[in-house]
């Protein structure tokens, strides 16, 4: 072995030398180690064998493209080792020629590159899953190198803005950024030149349609490979909601401020959370100040706070809208009673996330309300002592116009019987008129006393009545029964009311219904009673001359008459007198008439009147 | 009414005045009827001691100087004259008028008539009660 030769042995590389059909006729002492042969196995037999037959098609391309001009080639292929594992190999690959140009012998150096390719393949994954993502996210990537030259766009870039067939090495952004945010982003890719750094900026781009997209991005730079990497994404719709959110959101705080009430919302745990002005107008806080506090520094009495806290916010407290008064205490010590409505907040699945309380100042209302109560009472008062002053009055008129009535009667009387010889017809005719006008004016009189006394008396007293007796001594008391007939039901009821205003009411009714009847015509008076669920409905109905109907509605006014004083008989305040006994009863009355047939006039009183007890 | 008794008529009105008399005349009353224009004219009366003491008295309400209440009262606050009986003889139909009247002392109440009949038919009435109605002493 020369020393050549033993050079060759020590190489860790594997060496070889073969004849154009492939047959070994050298292999060092690594290549016979690399495939564990000794070295008489694999000298004189070809190395075809030891090759894939897949990759025996490279390895004769590249051997066959080497010429005598070009006698070096270097191939990569597998090689199948005893123990059936696989391994890649790296061959160079030199022939020898003689003059003329014919293949003598080859000669190969070659190594292994199972782990080389093995990082390769790992790369060439990593790089494919990079791709990947690339192509199927759904942010837009860029990648511009320092020279401004886009290197490259994904689709989804191209999806948002419109451009489908965007020509990378025409494409410049700014092209299509909105001019006025040009200057930032020429800001920020100055930098990202710089340092290798990263910003986060938002501009807007024009999309091919015309219309702008605002986009959030995150560039990128890589100082080293000279590259800006950018990532973005299309938040036009996201802003267009934010900015709704915002306006949706002042509005939402305009309203709650220009409340005059105080608004409280705070957490569960009844720490305030946010307070509006009308708060700080009317307790002359600042939000600040209690922000995270509790509510009972609200609160003029602690242990209203807590009840509160029981009544209105706990746990199981049904939503409740009504208002209640609590006394509250402003900052500067100050108490006032504050109308409030206090209701929990609570989310879609029925928990309490906040308990909201708006109040209002009522000090004012309640004075006002007090100061109506004494005005309502004094006015009160005083048309009581108006009232008794009218019926003092009415009964000093009654008085005092009954000595002349009674005078002027008297003197009549006197006149007949000491001076009737000497008066002629014409004289007693006159003396006959003023008597009847006397008359007339005693029983206006009279009526007047009646009606007063009915209408001003406060307390009656109110008892058990029996009817039929009622009612048979009034028929007895009236001439209603020597002039006519009444018929009166066989038994009445037993009623509960003040027997001295029924009995006038009645005699009332009765009387109008002897008088009113055609001149010869005798009185037909019946009596009924009416039952309904409150009232008990006392009825006189007559057969006598009619109403007619347009009078109805005034017949029971003061002094209201409907016949001629010489015709009729009457003062107009029977019937009134009636009406303000029914009222006295809780009742009313309502009458019914057809004109020569008759009317039916009732009188309603309440079935359950208890003592009747007017306030002083 | 004894016949030697004195009706004292306690009244300012003049037509009832001139009233009173015609009936007294026409019913033939035998007792004589002394009149006085209010309360204190007969209070004056009975402290009199020259004056004879009237055995009845017929006594209006609303009257100047004293009215018929406070006259009332005033006798019968007297030990001397808290037994006359008194009539009081009134125009008032005012219901106080009459509680008050009793409560007061007086013996009976009775409203001025509006006719010249009842005014005859109320005197005889009342001569034909006190005629047979026993009185103490003067």
């Amino acid at each position: 072995m020369n020393l050549y030769q033993k050079i060759v042995e020590q190489q860790t590389e594997l060496i070889c030398r073969f004849k154009p059909d492939g047959t070994l006729t050298y292999v060092n002492k690594a290549y016979c180690d690399y495939f564990n042969k000794r070295r008489e196995d694999l000298v004189g037999h070809s190395f075809m064998p030891l090759i894939p037959a897949e990759d025996q098609p490279i390895l004769n391309a590249s051997l066959a493209s080497i010429t005598p001009e070009n006698p070096v080639t270097v191939v990569q292929h597998r090689v199948i080792l005893d123990d059936g594992s696989t391994r890649w190999q790296e061959w160079t690959d030199t022939f020898l020629y003689d003059d003329d140009g014919n293949f003598i012998e080859g000669q190969a150096v070659g190594r292994d590159i199972t782990g080389r390719r093995a990082i390769e393949d790992e790369l060439w994954q990593a790089n494919n899953t990079l791709n990947s993502f690339f192509d199927v996210t759904p942010m837009m990537m860029l990648i511009v190198d320092f020279d401004d030259n886009v290197l490259r766009i994904n689709d989804h870039f191209n999806e948002v803005l419109g451009y489908s067939d965007v020509n990378v090495d025409d494409f410049v952004l700014a092209a299509i950024t909105k001019p006025e945010d040009l200057p930032l982003i020429r800001e920020v890719w100055d930098n990202l030149r710089t340092v290798s750094t990263s910003y986060s900026l938002e501009f807007s781009l024009i999309a091919k349609d015309g219309t702008l997209k605002e986009t959030e991005w995150r560039f990128a730079s890589d100082l080293q490979e000279r590259k800006v990497f950018c990532v973005g994404r299309d938040v036009t719709i996201r802003n267009q909601r934010l900015r709704q959110k915002r306006i949706h959101d002042a509005q939402f705080r305009q309203i709650v401020n220009t409340i005059p009430d105080a608004i409280v919302y705070a957490k569960p745990d009844r720490t305030i959370s946010l307070v509006n002005e009308g708060f700080t107008n009317l307790f002359g806080y600042d939000p600040k100040e209690v922000y995270g506090e509790t509510t009972q520094f609200m609160y003029a009495d602690p242990e209203r706070y807590y009840q509160t806290g029981k009544r209105e916010f706990s746990g199981n407290a049904k939503k409740r809208y009504a208002p209640s008064t609590i006394e509250f205490r402003r900052k500067n010590g100050e108490t006032f009673s504050g109308e409030t409505i206090g209701v929990s907040v609570v989310d879609e699945a029925g928990e309490t996330i906040g308990l909201l309380g708006i109040s209002r100042d009522i000090t004012a209302r309640i004075q006002m309300e007090t100061e109506l109560h004494e005005l309502n009472r004094s006015l009160e008062l005083r048309v009581e002592q108006r009232t008794e002053e009218i019926q003092t009055l009415v009964h000093k008129i009654t008085h005092d116009f009954r000595a002349p009535i009674r005078a002027v009667n008297n003197y009549l009387t006197f006149l007949e019987e000491d001076c009737a010889d000497s008066l002629d017809a014409q004289a007693l005719g006159y003396m006959a008129a003023i008597q009847e006008n006397a008359n007339y004016m005693g029983r206006l009189v009279q009526d007047l006393l009646t009606y007063s006394k009915v209408r001003h008396t406060r307390d009656y007293t109110f008892a058990p009545i029996d009817l039929n007796a009622l009612v048979r001594n009034v028929v007895l008391r009236t001439d209603a029964n020597e002039l006519g007939r009444v018929e009166v039901p066989e038994t009445l009821p037993n009623v509960h009311g003040n027997a001295q205003l029924i009995e006038q009411a009645l005699v009332n009714l009765i009387d109008n219904a002897t008088k009113y009847v055609s001149s010869g015509k005798t009185p037909e008076i019946t009596i009924t009673i009416e039952e309904t669920a409150t009232h008990w409905g006392i009825c006189v109905s007559d057969k006598g001359i009619g109403i007619p109907e347009q009078h109805l509605g005034k017949i029971f006014g003061m002094f209201e008459r409907l016949h001629a004083q010489n015709e009729y008989d009457g003062t107009g305040i029977g019937l009134t007198i009636v009406h303000s006994v029914a009222e006295v009863h809780g009742g009313h009355v309502d009458v019914t008439s057809t004109v020569g047939a008759g009317s039916t006039f009732k009188f309603y009183i309440k079935k359950d009147l208890i003592t009747h007890e007017q306030s002083n | 009414m004894n016949n030697q008794i004195e009706v004292l008529l306690v009244e300012d009105n003049p037509d009832d005045i001139l009233f009173m008399k015609r009936a007294w005349r026409k019913c033939n009353i035998p007792n004589p009827l002394r009149i006085v224009r209010n309360g204190e004219e007969c209070l004056n009366l009975l402290n009199s001691a020259a004056e004879q003491t009237p055995g009845l008295i017929l006594m209006d309400i609303d009257m100047p100087v004293m009215n018929g209440l406070d006259c009332l009262r005033q006798i019968r606050t007297n030990h001397v004259f808290e037994h006359l009986p008194v009539i009081m003889f009134s125009g008032q139909q005012i219901s106080d008028a009459v509680d008050l009247s009793y409560r007061i002392g007086c013996n009976s109440f009775i409203e001025k008539p509006d006719t010249f009949d009842d005014l005859q038919h109320t005197v005889r009435l009342i001569h034909s009660y006190w005629q047979r109605n026993r009185l103490p002493l003067a």
